[in-house]
């Protein structure tokens, strides 16, 4: 259990008499690098909002870091970093104001070289360049950073990501992949990737989960995707899609 | 809670509205001042010096409705707010700090608005305002701006509530000019046409003017007048701590 880092239990949200996301039981394990697949629309923004205690689960157990009941869970957020639903920065601020506020939520704004360290992120994530700007100057790219940069704040255990590439061009892509897998090699961070393109953690994720009008309806190593891709010639957009609606009539 | 407050208080100093409305309504107040008439204004019924019923003019609470906007509402538009709950602060602490920290904010506007406005009004119209440099000139200046800051922080109480039902700054500042049309401009002319003079919260104000004119503005039947707002902006917040408390952050 001590290796586990996130445990749903049979999650359930309803909004407005709509599941949004049934029963999804989904564990990731320390070092992981979890890609969480789906179509727009299949409730991974919402699985990722009951985690972070945005959103509560209308049904269902979540264990995070060790922690199950409120209290508990309220003091192991301090130890996860999360974009969720896109870059949430305050536009009039510069990237280290921005840091500044969640470093202070975190009490991290007192750590020995905490100067140093905001630096470092900012380096890592390719804006030390243009820390002095404002948010409302940067492009969609530089906001993503930014957001990853942020959720970097506090050295967490555990970070969750979501379309983190959206409104990131190719070469910006390459860039964060290899952030992440930094991250994850050298820091240790555990990480929950959620998007809508296979492409995104392809190469990047040690376990896939797929998730469907959500459920998720298989979850499966790299390594045995990897394969099954290559016995359908790498053709990733007809092998995801026909994929998913195989295992998605399966669980019905 | 002082590490909350600290940040709130960075967030409003950053704020490109806090500091838009700060120096409109600065550069306002003077010149409403300087370009108003000097005669005595009857109206509603009631009559009052041109500089009180300016100032009520000036004080447009939509400037603090702006503030409101942009600091509540606005971290649902920024989606910052996710940062906050996400990270497992206490709720009811954060919207505390919230709240203290924008009356805060409003409160010293109001009070620069109420300085700038008195300098300049003194210097103008001293010939007929009372509000000379005489031994009760700054308990009428402190009742004034009391009243003017429980208008103010009863209104802010209303603007929060929007803010927490709409999540939506434009939104918010849509319901700001709304209700700030409604009570001030139809309100006003409704009543008028039914029983001849003005009621409800702009007869409050206009109440309230009546007793500047009498210079009986540190009577205590004066204060009377403030509850109807101070129940309301309670009723506001109270109800806007628990759609803070319970609702999901979409």
């Amino acid at each position: 259990m001590e290796n586990v880092v996130l445990k749903t239990n049979r999650l359930t949200k309803v909004y407005k008499n709509t599941e949004v996301n049934k029963r999804v039981s989904v564990t990731i394990n320390k070092g992981e690098i979890y890609g969480l697949v789906g179509a727009d629309g299949a409730g991974k923004t919402t699985l990722l909002k009951m985690i972070t205690g945005l959103a509560k689960p209308t049904k269902g157990s979540i264990t995070l870091l060790g922690a199950k009941e409120d209290d508990e869970l309220s003091a192991v957020k301090k130890k996860i970093g999360f974009v969720v639903e896109g870059p949430a920065l305050y536009p009039s601020m510069t990237a280290h104001e921005n840091c500044l506020v969640k470093a202070r939520y975190l009490g991290y704004e007192n750590e020995p070289d905490y100067e140093q360290k905001v630096n470092d992120i900012l380096s890592l994530v390719g804006l030390k360049d243009v820390e002095g700007k404002k948010i409302n100057d940067y492009s969609m790219d530089m906001k993503q950073r930014m957001a990853l940069a942020l959720a970097l704040i506090g050295e967490p255990e555990f970070i969750m990501l979501d379309e983190l590439f959206y409104g990131v061009d190719e070469k910006g892509v390459k860039e964060l992949r290899e952030v992440l897998l930094k991250i994850n090699k050298d820091k240790g961070i555990t990480i929950l990737f959620a998007t809508n393109k296979f492409r995104d953690v392809e190469g990047v994720a040690t376990t896939y989960g797929f998730m469907h009008r959500g459920r998720i309806v298989r979850e499966a190593s790299a390594e045995k995707i990897a394969r099954e891709l290559e016995d359908n010639d790498n053709n990733v957009e007809s092998y995801i899609t026909n994929m998913i609606q195989r295992y998605a009539e399966g669980v019905r | 809670m002082k590490i909350l407050l600290k940040n709130e208080f960075l967030k409003i100093t950053r704020s490109k509205a806090f500091r838009i409305a700060f120096l409109l309504s600065l550069i306002y107040v003077p010149f409403n001042i300087l370009t108003g008439g000097s005669a005595e204004y009857f109206q509603y019924g009631y009559r009052c010096p041109v500089v009180i019923y300016g100032f009520f003019e000036t004080c447009f609470f939509w400037i603090f409705g702006a503030i409101i906007a942009a600091l509540v509402a606005g971290e649902y538009d920024n989606g910052t707010i996710r940062n906050v709950i996400g990270l497992g602060i206490d709720r009811r602490k954060y919207f505390i700090s919230k709240v203290i920290s924008v009356f805060t904010a409003s409160a010293f506007i109001l009070f620069l608005m109420v300085f700038a406005f008195f300098v300049v009004a003194t210097i103008r119209f001293t010939r007929w305002t009372g509000f000379v440099f005489t031994g009760k000139y700054l308990l009428k200046l402190l009742s004034y701006y009391i009243t003017m800051l429980v208008f103010v922080l009863s209104y802010e109480s209303i603007f929060i509530l929007f803010s927490q039902i709409f999540h939506s700054t434009r939104n918010t500042f849509l319901g700001v000019l709304g209700i700030t049309l409604l009570e001030n401009e139809v309100a006003a002319y409704l009543t008028v046409k039914a029983l001849g003079r003005v009621t409800g919260p702009i007869g409050t104000i206009m109440k309230i003017r009546a007793f500047y004119d009498k210079g009986a503005a540190l009577d205590a039947a004066f204060w009377l007048n403030l509850i109807p707002s101070v129940v309301v902006g309670i009723a506001a917040i109270v109800a806007s701590y628990f759609l803070f408390i319970k609702k999901d952050i979409e």
